[in-house]
């Protein structure tokens, strides 16, 4: 919201600047996003144009003669806007004259003609954004006189106000505060009309509110005979500067008010009104399904949107927007203006459902002032109305909660004031700070104070409030910091982090490149991924790309190998440790799964002048899994056939770490072409994953020492042709069963080729012999080394290659 | 040349020290040893003349032959390219030749950010605590005192899965849960992802991290919040950094407060990671608002807690000098590399 310091000084009497005052506005809460000065440069003087001819080398430049009243001979000016026109008076910058730091008018030859400085437009001049023509000032301007002597000095001084501070949308709410935050007491400005006690509103028009809840209080006053015209300059320069746009003098004066007092207001035609009855009722109650807005929008109503009604139809969506057919005209002369406190949630409903939030909508939803503030605004509009546009202020005014409302009182007790903020506040200060909020304490007992909130801060609810309030005034940086929470305590070391920190370390240790990718895919990447899982989806997707929840981590690591790919960056191997999601019927969140996620593509060692390249593959992307469970303290990972899996091609298998928590269990294989396809992927990617989920919060166990071995091993190799189904895990089992003094079986080769016959391989592996008593000799492994060969041979129809 | 006077092996002395500096290569060396200390070589050779000597003659000239061979020898042992076993230097080697490239990993900057920011929390007495990034209405705002149609709720504009489940908006709901399953004195974080419908751009991002803190017991007040907060400020920034905090607003504490950290970089002077305040917006934070304490089962007459919350991607610009957060998840491995 964009406040003028002007404006402000209508309302306290400060001499601090205005950035002064925006920083003391930032420290109070009230974030000051900007501070835009409005200054008209010393020389810019009202001047009349006095003829305008062609440019005789330019179509869409004027030739100018410009008295700027310094008696001497009109100034030849060379002018670009199409609104230049003999007899309008303008702003001029003369020659010297300093527009910005970088920016000094001098004089210019444009198109082989001189011209003696620049007729200004509103931009030019920091006063609008406006730049489509130059600025055109009122007649009764004396020619000559500086421009500043009718534009003064001010500052637009942009506010963010948190959803609390309703009340601080407003001139007079920020007012408020600098009045708190410099000491000086705040002025009241608003006007009370002259009544025509012979015309009283009562007999003019019924204001009845069905729904009183809805509509706490309803103001209303006529004003009769209004001429409608422009508004005076300095009101549409207040308007513009706040950045409204100037409409007439009756629609402007309502702005006006919202602006000054935050209180959006609503003017009638008066003579649209049918029977001049005004009911305030809901959508059901009127039996009213769709209402056509100011915007010309037919919107469709709920039951419990409420409207404000004459004798025949709805004429307004009642605090968001005004309807079609009711609005103030160029015709219009007589106005009934509303004022209302319509009830946050209802007006939020209706502004939410529909979606539709006007600057009324805005403020009703974070609540007006139902009490003063309201009589303020209709009273002072009604004055500005009769003053600025001709009109006659019917006696009398509406309203349908005449008696005061009840006070808000709220206890405070100084010790626990003390107690949450850290620091002691004796009551009487407690008093004396509230007090210039406007917030009345009375002491009734040692250590209790009732406090009087005024009604228009719907954030001050309970004992908490307050207690804020006394911390804001006394001001965060004047507390202490307590030295007792510097003190470093016991380090309590969380296994979820250590665990996750290790995986982590491990595969960047092994040259993966960690990523961190979203949780919110396609349903087409999903589907291609993971077709048969049913998904988290998202009911207001960002777009359609992040529709659903991943249900796997596959999807987020194609689409980064495909992102680096299309950047021409090759040989990616990358990891992530993130979540997956799927419903979870048992607890209508979700179930989410902790999922390391590996991918690899292209090589793995690149090719170099002394090596040859390693490409990726499933045995290096085994290797890996190896290592990490390896690094981890996970003993026993293993790898076995896996049927089918959609996101695989043939070269796959499910994967399985024992660990004290529970098998850690995952797949991993290449990728199947059609599905990098669809990532477009041209290259092969091994991919693997492991659920982690239990294994993260399950604490590392100590490392098993074992003695290392007093006596060497002895190591035999052995090769078999065997059936092609006999797999490598088999022969490893089955070798290893033969003898307790076997400690490993490796193997080392494996050949498919010509000489042997179809359907069989050969496969080389050595196994390592030792003994924890002796150093073992030949004849010691020789009954071992038979068993092997006659097991091979008989069970598994393998035949020792000589 | 015979060698068979005390001069001649002068002679051969110098011959020998001539040949010794000259050697170049293994080659050169190994020919050197073979000339002089082989078996058949020079001065093995020498020996042989001892017989055809008078006596006296023979005594001088054979402690003259010893003292010869043992100084060759002993140059020739000693010579530094002795050193490196037999390779004497060679020519062809050539060491700026690029090492085999090793693939070399990298941690993502959120996940280093992230580590720092619980590190220092953990080392201050904070536990850590998780909660479902999937989660109910209740949580994300009604038990943090934002009910229905508050209009605190437009702060944070969110995905929905259903009428009443969202992905989280913030890490605040694992207070609540925290609170649920622990009694006070509670001291932990939350570190975790969280969600925001907004457009994709430099500078926001539909989701980002947060580390968010609490901390429930018998009379914590704001002193300590502002004490903890200026301790972890200073051990993650510097120790001498300063503090501002302003008032602000967020439904589920009262006070409310922004926390400005003084500039890393410039310290306070003004720079453009600063846009030359001095100072830079890196927290929220508050005491917990008593509806919050009670919605998680704790008494707000006889507890007060503190809560903050920062995020880490916003720290993570500002401490790499990054100028846009879709690096971040973009995962180019140019990018990643760097850190």
């Amino acid at each position: 919201m964009k406040i003028l310091y002007s404006w402000l000084k209508d309302f306290v009497d400060i001499t601090a600047p205005a950035h002064e005052v925006a920083n003391a506005l930032t420290s109070a809460g009230i974030e000051v996003a900007s501070v835009t000065e409005v200054s008209i440069p010393q020389g810019v003087r009202v001047a009349r144009v006095v003829s305008r001819v062609q440019h005789p080398n330019a179509d869409k430049l004027s030739l100018c003669k410009v008295d700027a009243g310094d008696g001497g001979e009109p100034l030849q000016i060379v002018c670009g806007a199409p609104n230049v026109a003999e007899g309008l008076t303008v702003a001029l910058a003369t020659v010297g004259t300093q527009m910005a730091p970088d920016f000094k008018i001098g004089k210019a030859k444009l198109r082989g003609v001189e011209s003696f400085g620049m007729i200004c437009s509103e931009k030019e001049l920091g006063l609008s954004d406006n730049h489509a023509g130059i600025m055109s000032l009122p007649a009764d301007y004396k020619v000559g006189a500086p421009l500043s002597d009718y534009i003064p000095y001010d500052a637009v001084i942009e506010i963010e106000i948190t959803p609390n501070r309703g009340d601080c949308l407003s001139v007079l709410g920020v007012a408020r505060e600098v009045s708190a935050r410099f000491g000086v007491p705040l002025k009241n400005t608003a006007k009370r009309p002259q009544e025509r006690t012979d015309d009283p509103i009562s007999a003019a028009i019924s204001v009845n509110v069905e729904s009183e809840s809805r509509c706490p209080r309803y103001l209303g006053r006529l004003v009769r005979g209004v001429t409608i015209a422009p508004s005076p300059e300095w009101m549409q320069r207040r308007l513009t500067l706040a950045g409204l746009r100037p409409i007439n003098n009756v629609v402007d004066i309502t702005n006006y008010i919202l602006i000054q007092y935050g209180q959006p207001m609503h003017a009638f035609d008066y003579n649209s009104i049918s029977d001049k009855k005004i009911h305030v009722k809901t959508a059901e109650s009127a039996g009213a399904a769709n209402f056509t807005t100011l915007d010309g929008v037919e919107r469709k109503l709920a039951g419990d949107d409420l409207l404000i009604c004459d004798g025949k139809r709805p004429v307004a969506l009642a605090g968001v927007m005004g309807g079609a057919g009711s609005e103030i005209t160029e015709a219009t002369k007589d106005v009934f203006l509303e004022c209302a406190f319509f009830e946050q949630g209802g007006i939020r409903k209706t502004s939410k459902r529909l979606g539709l939030s006007t600057d009324s909508s805005y403020r009703f939803e974070r609540g007006v002032d139902p009490a003063q503030g309201l009589a303020d605004a209709i009273d002072t509009a009604a004055s500005l109305m009769a003053e600025l546009a001709g009109g006659n202020v019917s006696g009398g005014m509406i309203d349908t909660h005449p008696k005061p409302f009840d006070d808000k009182v709220i206890t405070l007790r100084p010790s626990r004031t003390g107690k949450i903020i850290g620091v002691e506040f004796p009551a009487e200060n407690i008093t004396l700070s509230l007090k210039s909020l406007g917030i009345k304490c009375l002491k009734q007992k040692n250590d209790l104070l009732t406090c009087t909130v005024p009604l228009f801060r719907h954030d001050i609810q309970e004992e908490a409030d307050l207690i804020e309030e006394v911390g804001r005034q006394y001001g965060y940086d004047s507390i202490k910091p307590s030295t007792s929470a510097n003190v470093d305590l016991v380090r309590q070391p969380s296994t979820a982090e250590i665990n996750r920190d290790a995986a982590r370390h491990a595969l960047c240790y092994f040259g993966l490149n960690e990523v961190m990718t979203n949780s919110m895919v396609s349903e087409s990447k999903r589907k291609s991924v993971t077709p048969d899982i049913e998904p988290v989806k998202i009911l207001n997707p960002l777009n359609p790309d992040m529709a659903e929840m991943r249900t796997s981590m596959a999807i987020s690591l194609l689409e980064t190998i495909a992102y680096n790919l299309n950047r021409k960056n090759v040989n990616n191997r990358i990891f992530e440790i993130g979540k997956v999601f799927r419903p979870d019927p048992k607890s209508n969140l979700a179930d989410e799964r902790d999922i390391l996620a590996v991918a690899a593509e292209g090589s793995c060692f690149p090719q170099s002048w002394g090596s040859p390249a390693v490409q990726n593959d499933f045995f290096v992307l085994k290797g890996i899994l190896e290592a990490f469970a390896a690094h981890c303290g996970l003993e026993g990972i293993s790898f076995a056939k896996m049927e089918s899996a959609p996101l695989y091609g043939n070269e796959r298998a499910a994967v399985t770490i024992k660990s004290a928590s529970g098998a850690i269990c995952g797949t991993m294989g290449r990728v199947s072409d059609q599905i990098c396809k669809s990532f477009g992927i041209k290259s092969a990617v091994f991919y693997a994953e492991l659920d982690l989920t239990a294994w993260l919060s399950a604490p590392k166990p100590l490392p098993e020492y074992a003695p290392l071995p007093k006596f060497p091993a002895l190591e035999r190799d052995f090769c078999f042709v065997m059936p092609e189904p006999l797999s490598a895990a088999e022969v490893c089992t089955e070798t290893m069963s033969a003898s307790p003094l076997i400690k490993a079986v490796r193997p080392f080769d494996v050949y498919r080729g010509e000489k042997l016959a179809a359907g069989t391989k050969s496969v080389a592996f050595s196994v390592e012999f030792r003994s924890p008593e002796k150093t073992l000799t030949d004849a010691d492994v020789a009954e071992a080394c038979g068993k092997i060969i006659s097991v091979m041979e008989k069970k598994h129809g393998a035949a020792l290659r000589k | 040349m015979e060698y068979n006077t005390v001069e001649s092996l002068e002679t051969l002395r110098k011959e020998a020290a001539a040949e010794f500096d000259a050697i170049a290569s293994g080659q050169d060396a190994e020919n050197f040893r073979v000339k002089y200390l082989g078996k058949k070589g020079i001065l093995r050779d020498l020996v042989k003349s001892l017989g055809a000597m008078p006596p006296e003659e023979r005594k001088v000239f054979g402690a003259a032959a010893n003292a010869l061979r043992g100084d060759i020898e002993g140059r020739f042992s000693e010579a530094p390219w002795q050193n490196k076993g037999a390779a004497a230097p060679d020519p062809g080697f050539d060491p700026t030749l690029p090492g085999y490239p090793f693939p070399s990993g990298s941690l993502h900057p959120l996940a280093t950010i992230r580590r720092q920011i619980v590190d220092i929390l953990v080392s201050m007495g904070f536990s850590i605590a998780y909660g479902p990034e999937i989660e109910s209405d209740y949580y994300n705002f009604q038990a943090l005192n934002m009910p229905p149609l508050h209009p605190a709720r437009d702060m944070q504009d969110t995905f929905y899965m259903s009428e009443n489940t969202v992905l989280r908006t913030h890490t605040s709901p694992v207070q609540i849960r925290v609170m649920e399953g622990q009694k006070p004195p509670i001291r932990a974080i939350m570190p975790g992802r969280v969600y925001r419908n907004e457009e994709i751009s430099a500078r926001s991002y539909c989701m980002f991290h947060q580390v968010e803190g609490l901390y429930v017991d018998e009379n914590v007040s704001f002193a300590d919040l502002k004490g903890t907060l200026l301790a972890f400020s200073r051990r993650f920034f510097d120790e001498n950094t300063r503090i501002k905090i302003r008032p602000s607003f967020f439904p589920f504490t009262e006070p409310s407060v922004e926390v400005d950290v003084e500039c890393f970089l410039c310290k306070g002077k003004g720079c453009s990671i600063c846009k030359q305040s001095g100072w830079l917006e890196i927290l929220g934070a508050g005491m917990v608002h008593p509806n919050v304490l009670k919605s998680g089962g704790i008494d707000p007459e006889k507890y007060s807690g503190f809560a903050f919350g920062m995020g880490i991607e916003r720290i993570a610009l500002l401490k790499y000098g990054i100028d846009d957060i879709r690096l971040f998840y973009e995962n180019d491995v140019r990018f990643l590399r760097q850190f």
